[in-house]
């Protein structure tokens, strides 16, 4: 019993990690555009397919994945942002977000016409460790690995460097931190990148188990949605919390509750957080006067 | 020499009239009322792998047909609809489609949007060859309903068999998607191990588009099963059988047809290496006639078919067995002819294989207990047709 709860523990981290980076992409746009990104599940399967296409060009994985981050971030952050963000933004969050509804419709459509409908196989790890009771598969062990890397990396980038603190000074207030001199357009520019690059590294961790089709977006950007109001929206630390413990609960809720239901857990998380905690677990409560 | 010229204008007078004859036939062929063929497919969705090659399949016969004149002179045409793996989707397209009076509605493939349709087809009488796999399709009492496979009260027994005699197993997992393909195989597993004194200690449903497994295979491990019984569709079959050798999960897999068909194999590569399932096609088959369709479908559509894309190319032939038998056009007597025929692959070739049709809309064309092996697929065992 303990060993299988420690397992579902480590599984369940292990998704959680990867809509935890998926989830902070949706907090950093909110937070540089002050909009609800409904393409942010599709922004994960793009880099999935550019992935593919660089390997069946015959690039190693390593540089495939690499290539692929340099076209996310041309396509998904500086496009996006150029062709779609400012353009709308400037009719404000609301139609912007419905936007964002379109480009998934769009990007979906794209994917399936350029790809088929089929799904692809994606290369991941296989086996694992045996620790006693315990079965350690590597491709959660490097999911979370991964994924832990990258959430401190940017979490240092953000704290620690002049550029990050910028990016924080214009989330928190852009016209304050225009007056302070920072350059606004640039920071909000970075954020859409750093998305860009981190949707890639989801893309790269959920494939191997996820296989690559035209549709997956949907489910990863519901869950990591989900993920990022239950732990706070305006937070990267909630995301990252809100993430985790999604995946934890999706995986208890799957083994000790009813099969039929477990496709409601993200949305049932959603709901309780959104009575009882409105502003997510690391959230800040935010008031607006109308 | 005046010999000669004779022969020689004998020669090109023969010519000429077979050029003329030519000529006129492949007019008289155009200017003949074409067979309306309605092709409902899920050709988006979760299902849209397995609807696009039915498609391909059926398109595929339909060029086939009519580059041999069509059917009594006629040549075919199909209208394609998405039922985009929603069975709400599905009865609006059949709607749709019936109210073009097609000769025949041929798809789509998942049992679900089919039941739903099924009343239609039967309220306008006209045959509805599809692809479904659910027991249940066949049990209502409709006459225009055919399926194109064998149905799962024939495939899950032989690996009931196998699991029994082969494996001999004792304690089995079963993995199944919740939705009617899999609540049909999961009813008739459960009471063909009961019988054959299989103890199931793992009974796992999931969700049809399930991207992740781990819960799943987390219980099934915790189980100590001897093998694991799988029913799920193509895509979660690659994701569930990744996801074991991620886990490092060594059992048996066996389950249904869908486990060791083209898309599984594909999608999960060397980890699909042992699975065995029973089928009546299998595009693995080493009879010439599917090695010949194998061969010409991926020289068409650059992808390798799998048993979803045979049973559409045979709805099609099937169509023709049909309408050659009545010798005239005649939508709403199609079905009745088809019924109790037994047809021949020396007479109707894209039939494959031997086929017999039930009154109900079953088929039997006997079947393949395969093995798969390095993304191919191996016969262990032959089971002739039963009629």
């Amino acid at each position: 019993m303990a060993a299988l709860i420690a397992q579902l523990l480590i599984s369940g981290l292990a998704t959680g990690a990867v809509y935890a980076l998926v989830a902070i992409g949706f907090s950093l746009l909110w937070q540089g555009a002050q909009t609800v990104n409904f393409a942010q599940g599709d922004f994960v399967t793009l880099p999935a397919f550019l992935i593919l296409a660089g390997t069946a060009l015959g690039l190693p994985f390593w540089a495939a994945l690499l290539a692929a981050m340099v076209l996310a971030a041309a396509i998904l952050g500086l496009l996006f942002k150029r062709i779609l963000v400012d353009p709308m933004l400037r009719h404000g969050a609301m139609p912007l977000t419905i936007a964002t509804m379109a480009l998934s419709i769009f990007l979906e459509n794209a994917m399936k016409n350029a790809a088929s409908a089929e799904a692809y196989p994606f290369p991941g790890l296989n086996g694992g460790i045996t620790l006693g009771p315990l079965f350690l598969d590597w491709q959660s062990i490097m999911v979370l690995g991964v994924a832990v890397v990258a959430v401190v990396a940017l979490t240092l980038f953000l704290s620690r460097t002049r550029t990050g603190r910028a990016i924080q000074a214009t989330a928190q207030n852009p016209a304050v931190a225009r007056l302070l001199g920072i350059d606004v357009g640039r920071m909000v520019l970075i954020t859409f990148l750093i998305n860009a690059v981190l949707v890639t590294i989801a893309a790269a961790l959920i494939s191997p188990i996820y296989l690559v089709k035209f549709d997956n977006g949907a489910q990863i950007g519901l869950s990591a949605f989900c993920a990022a109001i239950v732990g706070g929206f305006n937070q990267v630390r909630g995301a990252v919390a809100g993430g985790l413990l999604l995946g934890v609960t999706e995986m208890f809720a799957a083994t000790y509750g009813p099969d039929q239901y477990r496709a409601a857990v993200p949305m049932v998380l959603l709901i309780v957080f959104i009575l009882f905690r409105p502003q997510g677990i690391l959230g800040r409560a935010e008031e607006r006067r109308v | 020499m005046r010999r000669n010229a004779v022969k020689l204008a004998t020669v090109a007078g023969a010519l000429m009239i077979a050029a003329v004859a030519a000529v006129a036939a492949r007019h008289a062929i155009a200017a003949a009322s074409p067979i309306k063929i309605a092709i409902p497919a899920e050709l988006s969705g979760s299902g849209a792998s397995v609807g696009t090659l039915w498609r391909d399949g059926v398109e595929l016969a339909i060029s086939d047909l009519n580059a041999k004149g069509g059917i009594l002179g006629h040549p075919l045409v199909g209208t394609v609809y998405d039922t985009q793996t929603n069975p709400s989707v599905s009865r609006a397209v059949i709607l749709k489609a019936l109210d073009g009076h097609p000769y025949a509605v041929l798809g789509p493939v998942y049992s679900g949007s089919i039941q739903v349709d099924e009343p239609l087809t039967q309220k306008a009488r006209i045959a509805e060859i599809m692809g479904g796999e659910a027991a249940n399709l066949t049990t209502m009492g409709d006459p225009y309903i055919f399926r194109t496979s064998l149905g799962q009260a024939q495939t899950v027994p032989p690996v009931v068999d196998y699991l029994v005699k082969d494996l001999h197993a004792k304690r089995v997992g079963m993995i199944w998607v919740n939705d009617d393909y899999g609540k049909g195989g999961h009813s008739i597993f459960l009471a063909d191990a009961k019988k054959a004194g299989l103890k199931v200690v793992a009974d796992i449903s999931s969700e049809a588009g399930q991207v992740s497994f781990a819960p799943d295979l987390l219980k099934l491990r915790a189980a100590h099963v001897d093998a694991v019984f799988v029913y799920l569709h193509e895509e979660e079959n690659a994701r569930l059988l990744k996801g074991m050798r991620q886990m490092g999960l060594k059992v048996p897999v066996v389950g249904g047809t869908t486990l060791i068909d083209a898309q599984t194999m594909k999608l999960a590569g060397s980890d699909a290496n042992g699975v065995v399932s029973f089928s009546g096609l299998a595009s693995g088959s080493p009879l010439p006639a599917v090695q010949d369709f194998v061969r010409r479908f991926e020289a068409r559509f650059h992808v390798h078919p799998d048993h979803n894309a045979l049973k559409g190319y045979m709805a099609v032939w099937m169509v023709k067995a049909g309408t050659e038998k009545m010798g005239k056009l005649d939508a709403h007597g199609l079905a009745a002819a088809l019924h109790g025929m037994t047809i021949d692959p020396k007479t109707q070739p894209g039939i494959l294989l031997p086929m017999h049709i039930f009154p109900n809309g079953d088929i039997d064309n006997g079947g393949f207990l395969i093995v798969t092996k390095n993304n191919a697929q191996h016969v262990i065992r032959v089971v002739p047709p039963a009629m």
